[in-house]
């Protein structure tokens, strides 16, 4: 397998003196063409600030980033641009829609800034939304969409520029779960047939079905994810360990915090409790 | 759902498509209508603003040699010393024969000129009096109502004047002590600092108790330069009607053209600093969209040219806005003073459309670069 | 009363650009205002400086005269006399008048020139060189000595005769005109023997109004003013000319001025339509947030006016340096006008856009574009 995107010793820090957090600490990773990777993690562990600096969105504090052979670290400002424009597809967490343009007008832009104009472009950006289910909500501008639907236009568009590197953050957070699917089974065969690397930064544990691997990231630095188990409350990957558990008929269950752990000990009829989420994790990484 | 990734044509190593683009500079200027109308009608206010006061002023300049443009004289023989004609002055009245002898003098009249107190119904006024022969050159070029002066006792006054006055044609009125018929109203005699009252040039001898002098004597010629030199030579200050005017000007800016011209100023930079703080407005307002494009990987040049593009078309539109609100704004001015002339020169439109575009530009390069500099993330996240 | 989250002030200035580039735009408006209105100010303040000036109470002038500007009036020497002679009079000067031009050989200045008694109430109020004139002397203000490139001890023709500048002052000169002193006797010699007014002092415990009654009935061919009135006369007839031109240009600004304070404010609330929207839904009523809003404009037109009267009084010090001839007087009720003008456009501006917050559900506003 070729590496497509290879990273090392990686560190952003915000803020100076007194003040500076470390999001992202000495990591390193590297990520094969037509694989799919999957960071988790708790909120504010850095995930994001990961996936930017992956893209060429936000410079590292210290490291190397090396994409088709350029340091995305130290690159000059004028080579970063081609990169985003060609070699990544990016998700953003928030959608990051243009709202002056409507659905289509958003997927074209991206074809555009890749160099595809005209009726090309506006084929492609068509044919995009409509696999995705848009093909009636061409001419809807972002403030006339749903959640979900906001979130296939951010997809699609992530994929208009045909980049070999797909980065998504949280690509199913506002999905109901058939389309969640749909996105989980288009990232898999992204990778799968087209040979594209995919890189999902996620809360989602359905996402773990379709990755090659499963990274843990947690204060900014890949831990090893030896003994991980859902929330049977929130659904949120939690380690186990010294973890808030309990025993709940002869099963031990992990909590996020102690506020899902007293719900659920409230009701605990409410929660299903998942037989894999229960037992023990094995090792996931596959 | 069943989809098969496709890949486009590459425009780095196959062919450069120069297709339609997504016209995403129109697309962030006309997403919100009411922000734009605000912002056209923001800048449209400045132009007026400045066409206005610069019009003004021009308007009043011309008006300062309304006389030496109407009456049809080519030269002007002046007191010695004089430079233009509000300095009046006093010549003997027989030079205007020696005048005539002089070769290719087509035809010389004594006129006097000087401003007198006027009192119009209780409102105390400071018209210039212009005394000429009836009917020769020198008199009102342009009478609106009634008729020119023939006998002594006959006044012709100007029509604005009237107007705000309500003097009509048939009433008398007294003029330091004499009374006088209006006989006709005049028009396009009405400048900013005064207006023109017409006289005899009898009447004004025996207002002035100065029979025998004059003011200024007006001379026609067919090729006035050499006659020109002529009359210098005869030992008579002699002016062209051009650079009568052009003193008239210049006394004219030299008294009230310090204040007159700081407004301008004033309005100019005011206006100026407003067009720019307009435009920068309704760009950084776009920020967010500006670092989620430079994110989809637009370069610098893009961002600047999408900038560019959409500041340029807002100084357009408030250019378009500005000139229609002047227009509206002239007439409002004319209507309530009009003895005021708002010209409208090309100086002044160069000068509110430089600064509107070089304004505009400015607007859109300062943000665009300072973007340019920021990580996308932090652009897009940070408005 | 208990603290409540002060909403406005934090939605202003937590955009720190927003809020600069909208107090930015209101103070380039209010700045345009009060310095069109200074500039108006200070030149009719020149106007009237001379008068202003003067400590006397009443002026006496010929019959149907009531300015300087554009006038010619004559009295019989006897005249001073018979002021003086009236009860409640303290004293009484007569002063010589004409508007004329003095002039180098460079240059012409038009000039009131006047004819006093050097060592009486009616020169200018301070030197600021030399002394007093005494025969065959004059003195010239400052900007016109500039002008004509003249300075004490030069030479200078008043009335076509040659004049030695005794001395200098200022505050001389304003937009019609400069100012020149000769002494009463060279200018009776040159003019005859005429005043063109008396002015007059009252005894204490005279006011000026009974004066001018009592004046008027012992001087019947006379026209008597109070300082003030004839002050009021000659702004009156200046104003007639010149000024009412700078009243329209200033008017035209203001107009102009309050419009763009009225938009900015308008694109201002605009921006945050959204957090207002918010507010609604947490539950407050239409009133609170117009009151927020309200707020804003306030802290807007507040910090804007405070900037631009500072930049104005600083602008006007700067034309005074480079243009000594231009006053530009930044007045207090100038301030208060535009201030106020700014605090009702700027209300209206912030208001019109919430109509929609006020209108529909919170949800319809705020929902996220993007």
């Amino acid at each position: 397998m070729t590496t497509v995107v290879s990273v090392h010793d990686l560190t952003k820090t915000y803020g100076t003196g007194a003040l500076a957090v470390d999001a992202v600490r000495h990591v390193d990773l590297d990520i094969d063409a037509g694989e799919v990777v999957l960071v988790m993690g708790p909120s504010g562990s850095g995930k994001t600030t990961l996936l930017l600096m992956l893209g060429a969105m936000l410079r590292p504090t210290s490291g190397s980033v090396h994409v088709d052979g350029t340091d995305v670290a130290t690159a000059r400002e004028r080579e970063l641009p081609p990169l985003r424009a060609r070699r990544f597809g990016f998700v953003f967490q928030d959608f990051n829609l243009l709202s002056a343009l409507d659905a289509l007008e958003n997927v074209e832009l991206a074809c555009n800034l890749a160099g595809v104009t005209g009726r090309v472009a506006r084929h492609r950006a068509t044919d995009l939304l409509t696999r995705f289910g848009l093909g009636n909500r061409l001419h809807f501008r972002p403030d006339q969409l749903s959640g979900g639907e906001k979130q296939r236009v951010a997809i699609a568009r992530a994929l208009a520029n045909d980049a070999p590197v797909i980065l998504a953050d949280e690509p199913t957070a506002n999905l109901d779960s058939s389309h969640g699917r749909d996105i989980a089974r288009v990232l898999r065969k992204l990778a799968t047939e087209d040979g594209r690397s995919v890189v999902i930064v996620s809360h989602d544990q359905r996402l773990k079905e379709i990755a090659d691997r499963v990274l843990w990231l947690e204060d900014g630095q890949f831990r090893e994810l030896t003994a991980m188990a859902t929330d049977p409350v929130c659904e949120m990957a939690v380690e186990t360990g010294d973890g808030i558990h309990v025993e709940h008929d002869g099963a031990v269950l992990w909590f996020c915090s102690p506020y899902c752990r007293d719900e659920f000990l409230a009701h605990p009829a409410r929660f299903i409790i998942d037989a894999e989420a229960a037992a023990p994790a094995t090792e996931e990484r596959w | 759902m069943t989809w098969t990734p496709t890949r486009v044509p590459d425009p780095v190593h196959g062919w450069f498509p120069t297709g339609r683009r997504v016209p995403l500079a129109r697309r962030n200027l006309t997403a919100d209508r009411r922000r734009l109308l605000a912002s056209v009608i923001g800048i449209g206010l400045a132009v007026m603003l400045i066409l206005l006061l610069d019009g003004m002023w021009a308007g009043i300049k011309a008006q300062t040699h309304l006389y030496t443009d109407n009456a049809g004289a080519d030269l002007y023989v002046l007191q010695d010393g004089m430079r233009e004609l509000y300095d009046g002055g006093v010549l003997r009245l027989d030079i205007v024969d020696e005048i005539t002898a002089v070769p290719g003098v087509d035809w010389a009249e004594p006129v006097r000129g000087t401003y007198v107190i006027l009192e119009l119904h209780g409102t105390k006024l400071a018209p210039y009096v212009v005394g000429a022969a009836p009917g020769a050159p020198g008199g009102a070029w342009s009478i609106a109502q009634g008729r020119g002066v023939r006998a002594d006792d006959e006044i012709v006054i100007d029509s604005i004047l009237a107007d705000r006055h309500d003097v009509t044609v048939g009433e008398r009125i007294d003029v330091t002590g004499r009374s006088f018929e209006v006989v006709g109203l005049s028009s396009d005699t009405s400048g900013f600092m005064t207006s023109y009252v017409f006289m005899t040039h009898a009447a004004t001898d025996r207002l002035f108790t100065a029979s025998g002098t004059t003011s200024y004597v007006l001379v026609g010629a067919s090729d006035p330069g050499p006659v020109r030199d002529r009359l210098i030579a005869a030992g008579f200050n002699t002016l062209t009607a051009g650079d009568v005017a052009a003193n008239a000007e210049e006394v004219a800016s030299g008294i009230f053209g310090g204040p007159l011209r700081l407004m301008v100023i004033v309005a100019f930079s005011a206006g100026t600093l407003i067009i720019a703080l307009t435009a920068y407005t309704a760009i950084t307002a776009r920020t967010r969209e500006h670092g989620i494009v430079k994110a989809l990987g637009a370069g610098r040049g893009r961002l600047v040219a999408m900038a560019i593009s959409q500041t340029l078309v807002l100084a357009l539109l408030g250019l378009l806005a500005g000139g229609l609100l002047f227009v509206a704004g002239r007439e409002l001015i004319i209507a309530a003073r009009p003895q005021f002339d708002v010209a409208f020169t090309a100086a002044a439109a160069l000068r509110a459309a430089g600064a509107a575009l070089v304004m505009a530009l400015l607007a859109a390069i300062v943000p665009v670069l300072r973007l340019a500099r920021l990580d996308p993330a932090s652009a897009y996240r940070g408005s | 009363m208990a603290r409540r989250v002060p909403v406005a002030r934090r939605a202003l200035f937590q955009d720190r650009r927003r809020a600069a580039l909208a107090t930015g735009g209101v103070a380039a408006a209010l700045l345009l205002v009060l310095l069109l209105d200074g500039i108006v100010a200070g030149g009719m303040r020149q106007v009237t400086a001379y008068l202003r000036s003067s400590p006397a109470d009443v002026i006496v002038s010929q019959d149907s005269v009531r300015t300087m500007h554009m006038s010619v009036s004559a009295l019989p020497p006897d005249s001073v006399d018979a002021v003086r002679d009236v009860d409640g009079v303290a004293w009484a000067e007569g002063l010589r008048f004409a508007s004329s031009t003095i002039t180098t050989a460079t240059g012409r200045q038009l000039s009131y020139v006047f004819g006093y008694d050097p060592a009486g109430r009616l020169g200018p109020e301070r030197l600021t060189a030399g002394r007093v004139p005494r025969p065959g002397e004059a003195l010239v203000d400052e900007v016109a000595a500039e002008r004509l490139g003249v300075s004490v001890d030069s030479k200078v023709q008043v009335f076509g005769q040659s004049f030695v500048v005794s001395g200098l002052f200022d505050d001389g000169t304003s937009m019609i005109n400069t100012t020149t002193f000769i002494t009463t006797g060279d200018y009776a010699r040159l003019r005859g023997p005429s005043v063109a007014y008396v002015f007059a002092g009252a005894e204490s415990g005279v006011s000026p109004d009974v004066l001018v009654d009592r004046l008027a009935t012992a001087l019947p061919e006379t026209t008597v003013q109070t300082r003030g009135r004839f002050v009021h006369e000659e702004a009156a007839i200046v104003g007639d000319m010149a000024a009412d031109l700078m009243q329209i240009m200033s008017i035209v600004g203001f107009l102009i001025g309050l419009a763009v304070i009225g938009l900015t404010l308008f694109t201002l609330t605009l921006a945050k339509l959204r957090e207002h929207a918010v507010v609604k839904a947490l539950g407050s009523r239409n009133r609170r947030v117009g009151v927020i809003v309200l707020t804003q404009a306030v802290w807007s037109v507040a910090l804007a006016l405070a900037v631009a009267t500072v930049l104005a009084l600083l602008i006007g010090g700067l034309v005074a340096d480079v243009a000594p001839s231009l006053l530009v007087a930044i007045e207090p009720a100038s301030v208060i006008r535009a201030g106020v003008g700014a605090l009702v456009v700027g209300a209206l501006g912030s208001l019109v856009p919430l109509r929609r917050v006020f209108k529909v559900d919170p949800a319809t506003a705020f929902r996220r574009a993007s």
